[in-house]
This record gives C-alpha cells, structure tokens and sequence, in this order.
C-alpha cells in the first residue's frame, strides 16, 4: 500500500516515509529522499524545523533554536520568496525574485540562496 | 529548598455502573514534590491518568483519597480563591480553551475579574502588561482569538494563568498542537518566564525529547500508578523500570544500547484500567515478566535517588 502521511512531527515522519515533501505558505519548499533532506537540508525553513526539535543531546541552559515570527497572511502574500521574512540566510533579492523549485543535491528546493 | 507543592497518597477513582465496588482508579498512590523553579515532567501513554492528575490538582475533579498541601496549608484548609492563586492550568489545545466571545484582555483578566475586586480598567492594564510578558503586542488586546496564530494564543493561554501570580503552573500538552517551530518558542517563552517569576511547573506531555529539555524531574505513570520517579537525568540516561526502557526505545531518542535493544512488548495494547491485572499492572506487556510479577503488587524502591516500582 502506498501511504500519504501528514504530519509535523518530524521524528515520526523521519521513521516511517521514505519521501518527505516540506510545505509553506502552500508551497512545496523541499522535497526528495527523507534520509538525505533531514540529513543536509537545502532550504533555510527545512534546517529551521530540524534545529528546533529539542534532541536527547540538547543542553538545557541552551536557548532552542527557533524560526522567529509567523506564516505570511495567505491573502496578502509577500513578494518573492513567501519565507523571506523568517529566513535566517536571506539575501538582498530575496523579496524581488519569485524562487522556482529546482533540482539541486538529488532533491528538489525552492530557494535561490541553498544552504 | 521549600517544597511548593506536596502531594501525597493521591487516589482519584472514578465509580463505573458495573457494580458498587467497581472504580476505575485513575490516581492510585501517588506521591511527588515540586520545589520552587523546578519542572516536573509526567509521562505516560494516553490513559495512564496524567490529565486526571492536572485536573484533580486544580481542583475540577475531586480526589477520593491522599493529601495535597500548597507549601504547607492543606487542599482542604484554603478557599478556591487562594487555591487558584498558588495554581493555574495551561492547556492543550489553544482555540478550545479560549472563550471565542471574549476579547484577548478579557481572557486574560477574566481570572482577576473574579477572584479580586480590581476594576476593569486596572484589570485591562495588568492584562497588557501580561501580554507584553509573554511577547505578544499590547495592541492586541481587543482581538478575538480567531485572529490570533496557534502559538500566539498559546502565549495568550499562559498570559491567562500568570495574572493571579500562581506558584505552581500545570501545563498539559502545551506545545503538542503547535509546529515543531512554534513548539520551540513557547519552550522558549516558558524557560524564560520560569526564571523571571520562579515559577514550578507540572509539564504533561507524550513527547520524551520536549520534556527531557525541559524538565529537572520526571514521573512516568501506568495506569494511574507510579512506574519511576527521580531527577531527569537519571531516569533518561540510566531509567530502570522496563516501562521506562519502552518508552524511551518507542521514541527514537537515545544512544543507549540497552534501550536500542529492548525486546518488544507482549502486548501494544493498554489493558483496561476497569480491571488491572494483578501484581505489577505492567506484567501483562512486560518482555522481562516472571511468574513473581503477577502475585503482588511491587513497592517503589529506592535506585542511587529514583523511584522505580519494579522487582526486577
């Protein structure tokens, strides 16, 4: 059988799928093999969620990382990239340029800036 | 260090139709101490009682047996007023505990509104000072929660608990309905809040890497009992009740060989908690049960500081 698994639950979605497809705003921004997008993710949201998980070796006293402010209000989109204002890697064109999804590493991603 | 809150021998049972003498005993025996600035993390599959525990400590659900003490006065001893002025309750989902009917200031003062003689506008201002608190614009005030995202309303359920200046906060399944990303603010937000007002919290949860963040002591429940209680570290890294080793096995989290190599349950299945089976309640899913398991029920024994109701 074939499964869809809808999730945000990373951990779980990591176990169980062999694809995985990451969304935001609507849009897909990363997807490929689930092994090699948790392991070196491409774009700055799917490396967001991954450093926001606390682990087992977290330390405590430690800040969790987390991707600051909110989803973009769909009926207003922002130019450009729709992550922009949350990106921790965003660069000068970023709000000009409308990423389109491209092959890079084995994987898909919608970023003109890749990590 | 003072003990905030002490409970003792809590039973909460809850009495079924199938006889008299039936009870489902949610809370049966169960004893724990939260001191100032610290956070006790609870855990345990669906129905082991770790909402009936939240709730019987509020106060919603009446406790059959045992003692609660808020530093050292009695459950009994204080009106509901001063009760929910040492303890207050965050909850899981952020739309559903919200009153959609009410602005966000009145949300957040309702609890002030009603346990104290202030004003409306004294209770407005405290409930932006509140808002600023927990990193939400004052501005908001006047809007509905619809209009607020997951973690913001969050943030506004919390506001809510913290304007009676509680000891001790409950917070049930905080962060399981937000995004891994959301999540990590409100952990964030709570640490911080935490530090700043010396609060203790009580953190229910099902996510073993959230609450071993977290939390400074854990308590792992099965069927309404406790299976192992000790500081975080200690039950994480070294745990030694089997349900504990399943536990942090089924979550993929520890480098730990002995957990890795766990064997399986007997069982997935949680028996019923109208009829517990006998002995350890465990031994029916336990992979390393002896005939001994099921004859008595194990006492918590003492391991280097943790609990563990095991005699293996």
């Amino acid at each position: 059988m074939s499964v869809i698994f809808v999730s945000h639950d990373l951990s779980v979605v990591k176990d169980i799928t062999d694809r995985i497809q990451v969304m935001y705003a609507g849009e897909i921004i990363e997807t490929g093999l689930t092994d090699l997008v948790i392991k070196s993710p491409k774009h700055p949201y799917t490396k967001g969620l991954l450093d926001s998980i606390p682990s087992f070796q977290t330390t405590k006293n430690k800040e969790l990382f987390s991707i600051s402010g909110i989803v973009p209000d769909l009926n207003q989109r922002p130019k450009g990239c729709q992550f922009y204002a949350r990106c921790f890697n965003k660069q000068d064109d970023c709000n000009i340029v409308t990423p389109k999804i491209a092959n890079i590493d084995d994987r898909d991603v919608r970023c003109i800036h890749t990590l | 260090m003072e003990n905030v809150l002490t409970v003792k021998n809590l039973k909460t049972y809850y009495p079924v139709n199938k006889g008299p003498n039936k009870f489902v005993k949610a809370l049966d025996d169960l004893s724990f101490t939260i001191k100032k600035n610290q956070t006790l993390g609870v855990v345990g599959e669906s129905g082991c009682g770790k909402s009936t525990l939240a709730k019987t400590l509020m106060g919603l659900e009446k406790r059959t047996g045992g003692d609660i003490f808020f530093g050292d006065k009695s459950f009994d001893d204080i009106s509901s007023k001063e009760r929910y002025g040492n303890i207050q309750m965050v909850f899981q989902d952020p739309l559903d505990s919200l009153n959609p009917r009410k602005k966000a200031w009145q949300i957040i003062a309702d609890p002030l509104l009603i346990n104290s003689n202030v004003s409306k506008d004294e209770a407005l201002k405290k409930a932006k000072e509140l808002m600023e608190l927990v990193g939400l614009r004052p501005e908001g005030a006047h809007k509905y929660p619809h209009m607020f995202s997951g973690g913001q309303r969050q943030r506004l359920g919390i506001a809510r608990a913290l304007i009676l200046n509680p000891k001790v906060l409950i917070l049930d399944e905080p962060v399981s309905a937000l995004d891994v990303s959301i999540q990590a603010q409100i952990l964030n937000l709570l640490k911080d809040l935490q530090k700043k007002m010396g609060l203790s919290y009580i953190f229910i949860s099902h996510d073993l890497s959230v609450v071993n963040y977290i939390a400074d002591e854990i308590l792992v429940m099965y069927l309404g009992k406790v299976s192992e209680y000790g500081p975080a570290e200690q039950v994480f890294k070294t745990p030694h009740h089997p349900y504990t080793k399943t536990l942090l096995k089924s979550a993929h989290i520890s480098n730990n060989d002995e957990i890795k190599n766990f064997p399986k349950l007997k069982d997935a299945e949680l028996p019923s908690p109208l009829n517990p089976p006998s002995g350890c309640s465990f031994h029916t899913r336990c992979p390393l049960a002896t005939e001994e398991c099921e004859k008595a029920l194990p006492p918590l024994r003492d391991e280097s500081g943790t609990l563990v109701r095991c005699i293996l």
